[in-house]
């Protein structure tokens, strides 16, 4: 019962969005009505009207007038029931698109007010995938559904007033089973949940088995060692495993649905049999005639009914992940404080700690700053906290301990979408959308001459103009293959200059920019750093690498080791320290470079 | 129509290979459902023919009982065959397909792969075809079940007047008629609105990916995505509510002709036949209409089955080709290979990518030693791991030959060849599958622990396995064990060079192999790979050149060419290429020039 709450919840959402929604049921009801109970008052008029008078008709003129014309009116009003019926269903189709677009996009918006920490859960993003996915459908599925049972039980109600007007007993008989018939099925839906519960781990892993082997990444391995073997064998164990766990459940279903089975059909015979007993007295063989087909109807309504209520039960269990999705809120997201002052003059890190959910520090008594113009480093190794730090600076977390200071003002006191156009980044391995080159640079649509020129002033900057110049459409050409023929694909190295080029045209006041050059080639990389240091000369950049690629140019270095700061100063002063755990990190990538110029 | 016909027969055969005895229960299933159909209407006659004539109740209660027992059988049967039967072999299926289809992987071609068209219907056909089979299989089932019930109804109308049957069948005529039209128009519509949908997915996916998660909240490209799914949406709804008014109008006439005929004509002519002539009784009339109404549904059930034949062959076609599918390249080698590795020869090789129009190796002639230490350097696209692919004879070249110390590559059986290099990928894979088995590529054996244990000391991740409760059987990744092992980007790299040292291949091919570690880690590991590698050969690709320093010798390919060849300091006395990227690298650690 608890579901319904959902499906009454997903009407309601309808409605108000959609308030003719109601009205259009409200004619689509009386027209079922009409179509389920005008064939049986039919058959019985036609059958009664034979046992009273058929010895006096002698031609078809007083056939037709006898019985007849009374049988195209009858047809006649079932055939406008029906398509009354049908322009109700297409004026509801304006509605189901209206609001599947609807939805969707209050799913696509909620995104603002969820934290980031849900993405990194596993099962938040399995239930926002449902939602998105299907929630469109599950929740004006089970709105209509509710409709839907209405209809049903309106429909049943009027048959049943016929069948009672027949014979009373034949009601009580046909709502027994009824009942019978609903709890067996209450236990099969139970059942079929347990199933669907115990199978998704099995699938999950049998999906991720058969993805791996098909995707084109894995080829190389595939066909240079066994470990298809390996693949293959653990595929085949859980299926079988499915297989086995599927048996279980369908015996036990299977033998409800006998009981009810049984249930159902004693229904049909028995119902006859009651009324035919009662028609043996009464000669009112119309109505035996007509109950023929009001059972057959009946026991069908029954059943659906039933499957019904199973059905609003599943979509409201789908609908329910929608909506639980659409109550959450954010304790950073969309929580409005203050905006952001529009010059920036420093930042300042001050004794955080930080760790994610499972405990293990990651950030330790951190503490560092970065005025205006300022070029830093952060180095050390992986795992030792930097990116962690990122996300940090552009608040997808909060930090445990300690604050973060912008310009003095704490970030829990700032908006996070007014601090996230002045504090940017580009992170570890980039993205490309399907969309325009110069949309993936200024993340909006480009229409104006200044946009055409901010975008390739930014690619300039990145190195990446040369390329783009040579494309059919320049900078408006697509981005990617997904939704055009001759979409331009970007190597790793290129959307690296991209995500740059991104960053340099979104004007950030402080950019970071996350192991920006790992895909590029040894010359590329060089004129990256060298660009960034020349032509960003008035930017605030910090940079986050485990490699020590022009550390030795920025202003301050930080070195991370396990979360702690463990070295901090300019190169020169790094240098200076005995033993350094810099100083050794910097020889051994650069003794191979600099002996050789030794030698020279 | 026939060739959709024959497609979805090839595919139902799956079926009967992979689910033995389901047609035989299918049978069954539809002779029962025959029966009852039939079982019912006669049914009706019979009881409402003993009350108008007065019979005694028990003989009304004798034939009730009669026919309750039968729908009891009968209905029993078909219980078990729908919820037991059916959704056993329908997994069943999946199962077997899923397998069989993945099984055939490794005989695709790795061109193929590069071929983006190729690519997505063999994506599709594996995605697709898992299913398809069993549905194709219950649609011609239906087909099958509903033809029979239309001639067991059929039969019995007719006997009771084959005017009956026409009136009906003009009727069910148009009915088919407007169905293959609104079928035809929901299909355009598929068709016309499959970008729309695409662009949906494609929103949907970046909005629930992880991977997209940092920069949609991080910058506003979720605003701009948003109204790109509005401005699709507004196009598929405009076409979706035209051909909803069309199937309207068609509905509307389809309706008033069948009311007209099924209904108004036919009770005319029973009533007439009842009233007038005499020539039913009210028993016949009644079980008639009843007939009727059931063998109506049957021919639309029929006429639909053909329909959904139709539609499953347009999705068929891309499971056929990959069941069909012939290898090109792979079949071409036969001979096993002679002799272990002395050396490597390369000459005059050329190849272009299928569908490029530049060459990526341009007339390349290279020799490479036993033991010796090999490294290529080049700028990005150069053509250095096309060259690798063509050893791993993932492609043949264009012209002249790769020789395997005398045998020609392209004679040697692909399987064998490639099991002579060990490899570290620039883009290397985890599986989630054990440790031990992610380092030995293969099934474990016992006999492989005590080389498991050195490899994992030599890239010191021995005693962090140590520690994990199941050892080196701990499986990898969290994807479906909460206790599963997470490595970061620097422990995966070592564990794929683990890789190369338990394997006995004289050959290994590193690409990148120390890009995700930080400095002293690679250090440490380019010194252990050189120290392991004593009695085996190294190629070694790498950006930075510190890797390569110490190298045998050092080619440089520019643009698919081996342009300089030598050892780190011949190279650097011609002062050329590699001296101008070596010391751009260099200059990094160089304080900049004030300029």
């Amino acid at each position: 019962m608890k579901s319904f709450k959902y499906s009454f919840k997903s009407l309601i959402m309808l409605v108000k969005r959609y308030p003719v929604y109601l009205l259009i049921e409200a004619v689509s009801l009386v027209c079922g009505i009409v179509s389920t109970v005008v064939p049986v008052y039919l058959i019985r008029d036609v059958v009664n009207t034979f046992t009273e008078s058929s010895f006096q008709i002698q031609s078809v003129g007083h056939f037709m007038d006898l019985v007849g014309y009374k049988i195209l009116i009858y047809v006649g009003i079932e055939l406008g029931a029906v398509l009354i019926s049908l322009l109700m269903d297409f004026l509801k189709s304006y509605i189901e698109r209206g609001f599947y677009v609807y939805v969707a996009t209050s799913l696509f918006k909620k995104l603002d007010s969820i934290d980031y920490e849900f993405h990194e859960n596993a099962s938040f993003l399995d239930n926002y995938t449902r939602a998105l996915e299907n929630g469109d459908q599950n929740i004006y599925n089970a709105a209509t559904g509710q409709v839907q049972l209405i209809k049903i039980i309106f429909q049943s109600a009027s048959l049943l007033a016929i069948v009672f007007t027949i014979n009373y007993l034949a009601i009580v008989y046909a709502i027994a089973i009824g009942i019978i018939y609903y709890f067996i099925r209450i236990r099969v839906n139970k059942l079929n949940f347990e199933h669907r519960s115990a199978a998704m781990p099995l699938n999950r892993k049998r999906n991720y088995i058969s993805r791996v082997m098909y995707v084109k990444e894995s080829m190389a391995d595939i066909k240079t060692t066994d470990i298809s073997d390996v693949l293959l064998e653990n595929h085949k164990n859980q299926s079988d495993e499915l297989l086995a766990v599927a048996k279980g459940y369908l015996k036990k279903q299977t033998l409800f649905q006998i009981l009810g089975t049984l249930a159902m059909t004693s229904a049909y015979p028995v119902i006859i049999g009651i009324v035919a007993y009662f028609v043996l007295e009464t000669k009112d063989l119309g109505s035996l005639a007509s109950l023929t087909l009001a059972a057959s109807s009946l026991s069908n309504l029954i059943s659906r009914f039933v499957n019904q209520i199973t059905t609003i039960q599943n979509y409201s269990l789908e609908a329910k992940v929608s909506f639980d999705l659409l109550d959450m809120s954010g304790k950073i997201e969309g929580v409005k404080k203050q905006e952001v002052e529009e010059n920036f003059k420093k930042l300042e890190i001050k004794n955080i700690e930080f760790a994610y959910v499972d405990d293990r520090k990651i950030l330790n008594d951190i503490s560092l700053y970065i005025n205006k113009g300022e070029k830093i480093a952060i180095v050390g190794e992986n795992g030792a906290g930097k990116t962690t730090l990122v996300k940090l600076l552009l608040r997808l977390y909060d930090v445990n301990k300690g604050e973060i200071l912008y310009n003095d003002v704490p970030y829990t006191n700032l908006t996070p979408l007014s601090l996230r156009k002045k504090v940017g980044a580009v992170f570890q391995q980039p993205e490309v959308y399907s969309v325009t080159v110069a949309e993936n640079v200024l993340l909006r649509k480009c229409e104006t001459k200044e946009d055409e020129d901010l975008v390739i002033e930014a690619l300039k900057f990145s190195d990446l103009y040369d390329y783009v110049a040579t494309l059919e459409d320049g900078i408006h050409t697509m981005v990617t293959r997904e939704f055009h023929r001759r979409g331009t694909i970007f190597s790793g190295g290129q959307t690296q200059k991209l995500a740059v080029a991104r960053g340099y045209a979104q004007n950030y006041e402080l950019f970071v920019l996350d192991e920006p050059s790992s895909a590029l080639d040894p010359i590329a990389e060089t004129k990256m750093y060298h660009n960034m240091l020349e032509l960003g000369r008035n930017k605030t950049l910090i940079f986050i690498s485990h490699r020590l690629s022009a550390t030795v140019n920025v202003d301050r270095i930080y070195l991370f080791e396990k979360g702690k700061i463990v070295e901090q100063g300019s190169h020169e002063e790094l240098m200076k320290i005995p033993n350094g755990k810099y100083k050794e990190m910097f020889d051994s990538q650069s003794e191979k470079y600099l002996r050789g110029e030794n030698h020279a | 129509m026939l060739k959709d016909l024959m497609k979805n027969i090839r595919v139902a055969k799956f079926v009967f290979k992979f689910c033995p005895g389901y047609f035989v229960f299918s049978l069954i299933n539809i002779v029962i459902g025959a029966f009852l159909a039939l079982a019912k209407v006669k049914l009706i006659q019979y009881v409402v023919k003993l009350v108008s004539e007065n019979e005694p109740f028990n003989s009304v209660v004798v034939i009730l009982a009669i026919y309750g027992g039968i729908l009891f059988v009968g209905s029993l049967y078909q219980t078990i065959y729908s919820n037991y039967i059916q959704r056993v072999y329908s997994t069943m299926y999946v199962n077997k397909m899923q397998n069989y289809l993945l099984g055939r992987v490794k005989n695709v071609d790795y061109s193929d792969f590069d071929n983006p068209e190729f690519y997505d219907s063999y994506s599709r056909a594996l995605r697709d075809g898992t299913w398809r089979g069993i549905n194709v299989y219950e649609n011609f089932v239906n087909l099958i079940g509903s033809l029979v019930n239309t001639i067991t109804l059929g039969t019995f109308i007719i006997l009771s007047d084959y005017m009956l049957i026409a009136i009906v069948l003009i009727s069910i005529i148009f009915s088919i008629i407007v169905n293959i039209r609104t079928n035809k128009l929901w299909h355009d519509l598929d068709f016309k609105n499959e970008k729309s949908r695409r662009m949906h997915f494609y929103i949907n996916r970046v909005f629930y990916q992880q991977r997209f998660a940092a920069e949609i909240k991080t910058t506003p490209i979720s605003d701009l995505l948003i109204q790109r799914y509005n401005d699709s949406h507004r196009e598929m709804y405009h076409n979706y509510i035209n051909m909803q008014g069309k199937i309207l109008v068609w509905n509307t006439f389809k309706n008033i002709v069948s009311y007209i005929f099924e209904n108004a004509l036919v009770l005319l002519y029973l009533g007439v036949k009842l009233f007038i002539r005499f020539t039913i009784t009210v028993g016949d009339f009644t079980s008639v209409i009843n007939a009727t109404n059931q063998f109506k549904n049957n021919v639309l059930t029929m006429a639909n089955a053909f329909n959904t034949i139709k539609l499953h062959a347009l999705y068929i076609d891309d499971f056929l080709k990959y069941v069909d599918y012939k290898p090109g390249l792979e079949t071409v080698g036969t001979d096993s290979v002679k002799e272990d590795f002395k050396e490597l020869n390369i000459q005059d090789v050329n190849f272009t990518y299928p569908g490029n129009t530049y060459r990526s190796v341009v007339n390349m002639n290279l020799k490479i030693e036993k033991n010796e230490k090999l490294a290529i350097v080049g700028l990005n696209g150069a053509g250095k791991t096309t060259l690798i692919k063509l050893l791993l004879k993932f492609y043949n070249p264009d012209s002249g030959k790769i020789l395997y110390n005398d045998q020609n590559v392209r004679d040697l059986k692909e399987d064998e060849i490639r099991r002579k290099y060990s490899i570290v990928f620039q883009d290397f894979q985890i599986y989630a599958v054990s440790i031990a088995e992610n380092i030995l590529m293969r099934k474990y054996t016992e006999d492989d622990d005590s080389m498991i244990w050195k490899a994992l000391e030599d890239v010191g991740l021995a005693s962090k396995i140590r520690s994990l409760p199941n050892g080196i059987h701990t499986m990898v990744t969290r994807e479906f064990e909460r206790d599963g092992m997470v490595f970061s980007g620097g422990e995966k790299q070592r564990l794929v060079i683990a890789r190369i040292l338990v394997s006995d291949a004289k050959v290994c091919i590193l690409d990148e192999p120390t890009s995700s570690l930080d400095p002293l880690a690679e250090r440490n590991i380019n010194q252990l790979i050189m120290e392991k590698s004593a009695d085996k050969t190294i190629i070694i690709i790498a950006h930075r050149l510190s890797t390569v320093v110490d190298s045998d010798r050092i080619i440089l390919i520019e643009n698919g060419e081996i342009v300089e060849s030598g050892t780190h300091d011949e190279l650097m006395n011609e002062k050329n290429r590699y001296y101008k990227m070596f010391t751009s690298q260099a200059s990094l650690y160089q304080k900049l020039k004030e300029s």
